[in-house]
């Protein structure tokens, strides 16, 4: 198993979530919002919304980049998908794109860097999706 | 016939190195691995046993309105799990909690918010 490989694997098995709930998508938009405000670190690096869409069938995507110090270095980019799902219900669902990452050596596993603030990132989100 | 049993243990030898080094690694490898997961469960297990916290930062009400209103709902959402106080952090009033080893951090900071936002509908939750 490459590098790469290992390193995808523990950012889907971390951070990448699935879940319906009954959300509208203007909730949904608002809980990414103050997920983005929170999932930062000083002299560490910040999330920030790249693209966002609330379309009007009722769907909703937010692409989100954690940068660096300075705003210089895109460290990581995921994307928050929220679609309708039978009884009047939405599937969140949240993927992570390109990341940057250490290589493990002597069989340690790589370190995903931007782990702790994408961590937070999906901490805040999880409570405000179950908090409703 | 001389040059031929040389040639022969030159290859011979060569093969035997192969396998000895391939055999080291392997071995020294699967080692490594082992106490690498030794550690990463260690660490965890020490994760665990460590108390963890987050903030409540108020929207549109007060700091204090924000703990009251939680510290009456405590018997509710499991007093004994977590503990409220009111503390500045960055130059702000906040509330913090302090949730007790071994409870599961996650379902009660839903559970909090919540009831936060029964008090203050704009209030954030703030991690570490």
């Amino acid at each position: 198993m490459s590098q790469k490989a290992k390193a995808r694997a523990i950012v889907q098995e971390r951070y990448e979530f699935q879940t319906v709930l009954a959300l509208s998508p203007d909730g949904l938009a608002a809980a990414c919002a103050r997920a983005a405000e929170g999932a930062t670190i000083r002299m560490g690096g910040s999330t920030t919304p790249v693209k966002i869409k609330i379309g009007d069938d009722g769907t909703f995507s937010g692409v989100y980049a954690i940068k660096g110090v300075g705003h210089l270095l895109t460290i990581m980019q995921f994307v928050v998908v929220g679609v309708k799902a039978p009884d009047n219900q939405m599937m969140v669902k949240l993927t992570v794109g390109d990341f940057l990452f250490k290589k493990g050596s002597l069989g340690m596993k790589p370190t995903i860097n931007a782990g702790k603030i994408m961590q937070k990132f999906v901490d805040v989100l999880r409570a405000e999706l179950a908090a409703g | 016939m001389g040059t031929f049993v040389v040639l022969l243990l030159m290859v011979a030898g060569y093969w035997v190195y192969r396998f000895v080094v391939k055999s080291i690694r392997a071995a020294t490898g699967a080692a490594v691995d082992a106490a690498a997961k030794g550690v990463s469960l260690a660490y965890d297990a020490h994760k665990q046993r460590q108390s963890s916290v987050m903030w409540f930062a108020p929207g549109a009400g007060s700091a204090s309105a924000l703990h009251d209103h939680l510290t009456a709902r405590a018997a509710d959402l499991g007093a004994h799990d977590f503990s409220l106080d009111l503390v500045e952090r960055r130059g702000r009033q906040v509330v913090r909690c302090t949730i007790a080893p071994g409870v599961d951090a996650e379902a009660l900071r839903a559970n909090l918010l919540r009831a936060a936002r029964e008090s203050d509908p704009s209030c954030a939750l703030l991690l570490p």
